[in-house]
């Protein structure tokens, strides 16, 4: 199966990385391999119509900031897509949440070619996941995206495989963990300004913070999660939002005299489409702290089923990629 | 919901004889919890939670006083939904309670209890409601819900 990566920093070098690692595993187990035949970043890209070497792009991205001799000069990367013959797409470029940005053109380019993607990229699915479904089915493509939830927290594919012939009630989930993480720190009595400063110190929150602490990035996976589980054509828009930067350490601790924490929530079901922060007893499921993603699927039939990993990271995030791909690859037998 | 409790005779059949007749008048039994090891005048104490119609149970009582089963107590239980809120902001305790009061929904049950921060502006008030339904606790969601927004307070809902 070839491949070609679109957006070539932590993830989609967690994706060469992984695709290198799990190269004789994917030989003895499905008798195939995923040859990567494209890459691109913000001003370069590499083409290999057979293959391209994997340790000499990820040397030439570490030491140049380049992934390839070649420069974009502007060209858009539906263009350099169509410079060579490819399978599959995966996204891994930056999301736009605003209009969905070069990644949202890069899945209907790859669409109506008729080749398959898998996308991590959650602005797209957030803002066209109905259209984007359409046209995958016109052209006899699948269209994956398990890490775009979550990570590596397989929320997706547990909905859609394993607890198949269930009614899913509602999905509840803390789908961010940055957000997670400071508010876990607050249940220790520091405010919420210095637990986001500690957040960015260690590298869970961005620069700018926003998109995660306005509960715009949970927002966008409850987005995903309606229309993927739920079937209801649904955009970010349509998620009422309210983030975490209201919370004081006054009701964090008004909360534990009661025996709960304060969590920031996404929740899906037939009539509710919502990201706020909520009120949880502690010990329950919902109550964990830390970084992780946590969610809980209630059914009619097995009652509530939780799963949990981390939301974020490298090689989390390319092994959704990866699950997707062999999924992709033994559909296609 | 009934919870009953009632004394029988500490001789064998007695304790189940004793749940014929909520059975027999279409009763349904959720609990019965019987304590073998007080034996007060040759009786052992049972309690027994079940629902039945309110005709009915009149039936039970006076079947149960026919056949020797002391009554010693009957409750009615009222079965209620519950959700908290935390809110920041704009508004003091009595604001809340007026709020709620207000919705015009009929509440079972109202905790209220407002941050002791004397002084301080942003108040930080948290409310455990009770309801006999759970639209009410839906339609009382929805009040508070917009009530907070006008008032630019932060509501912080429970898991419901
Ligand atoms: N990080 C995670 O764990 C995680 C988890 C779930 C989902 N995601 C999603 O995965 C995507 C990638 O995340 P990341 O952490 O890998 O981001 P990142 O480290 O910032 O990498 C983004 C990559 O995209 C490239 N890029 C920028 N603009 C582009 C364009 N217009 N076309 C093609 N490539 C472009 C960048 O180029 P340069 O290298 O030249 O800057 C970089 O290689 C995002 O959409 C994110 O929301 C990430």
């Amino acid at each position: 199966m070839k491949v070609f990566l679109s957006g070539f920093g932590t993830v989609g070098q967690g994706v060469f990385e992984i695709l290198l690692l799990k190269e004789k595993y994917l030989k003895d187990n499905y008798d195939a391999s995923i040859s990567v035949v494209g890459v691109v970043d913000s001003s370069s890209f590499n083409i290999d119509k057979k293959s391209l070497c994997g340790f000499c792009v990820l040397a030439t991205k570490t030491n140049s900031g380049k992934c390839g001799p070649n420069a974009r000069d502007g060209k858009p990367v539906t263009e350099i897509m169509d410079m060579t013959d490819y399978d599959v797409l995966i996204e891994t470029s930056p999301t736009d949440i605003e209009n969905g940005g070069e990644g949202l053109a890069n899945i209907r380019h790859a669409l109506a070619s008729g080749k398959d993607v898998v996308t991590v990229n959650k602005g797209p699915l957030a803002l066209e996941y109905p259209a984007l479904a359409k046209l995958a089915e016109e052209n006899g493509c699948i269209l994956k995206y398990e890490g775009s939830v979550g990570g590596a927290m397989p929320i997706i594919s547990l909905c859609h495989t394993a607890l198949a012939g269930q009614r899913i009630k509602s999905i509840r989930g803390i789908l961010n963990g940055t957000c997670n993480y400071i508010l876990s720190r607050m249940d220790t009595g520091l405010p919420f300004s210095q637990a986001l400063r500690e957040a960015q110190q260690l590298g869970y929150a961005e620069a700018d913070p926003t998109y995660d602490i306005e509960g715009i990035d949970a927002a966008s996976k409850v987005a995903i999660l309606a229309n993927s589980i739920f079937d209801r054509a649904v955009t970010i828009r349509d998620v009422s939002v309210t983030g975490i930067t209201a919370i004081t350490p006054e009701a964090v601790a008004m909360a534990a005299e009661r025996g709960m924490v304060i969590r920031l929530i996404g929740e899906v079901s037939d009539d509710r489409l919502e990201v706020a922060p909520r009120l949880v007893p502690k010990g329950h499921a919902l109550a964990i702290s830390g970084t992780l993603n946590t969610a809980q699927v209630l059914t009619d039939l097995a009652g509530p089923i939780t799963v949990s990993g981390r939301g974020a990271g490298k090689h989390e995030t390319a092994s959704a990629i990866l699950s997707d791909l062999i999924s992709i690859m033994e559909s296609r037998k | 919901m009934i919870n009953a409790e009632i004394h029988v005779l500490d001789i064998p059949g007695t304790l189940i004889r004793s749940l014929e007749p909520i059975s027999s008048c279409g009763g349904n039994i959720v609990g019965v919890v019987h304590n073998r090891d007080r034996v007060i005048d040759g009786r052992i104490g049972v309690n027994i939670t079940f629902s039945v119609g309110p005709d009915e149970l009149e039936k039970i009582k006076a079947t149960w006083e026919a056949n020797d089963v002391v009554v010693a107590r009957v409750d009615s239980i009222v079965e209620t939904h519950s959700i908290d809120y935390l809110i920041i902001g704009g508004m003091p305790s009595s604001a809340v309670e007026k709020m709620i009061a207000d919705s015009k929904v009929p509440v079972h049950s109202l905790y209220v209890r407002s941050s002791s921060g004397a002084g301080s502006k942003v108040h930080t008030v948290m409310v455990s409601i009770k309801a006999k339904s759970q639209d009410d606790l839906r339609s009382l969601d929805d009040y508070i819900g917009k009530a907070c927004k006008k008032a630019g307070a932060a509501c912080i809902r429970g898991l419901d």
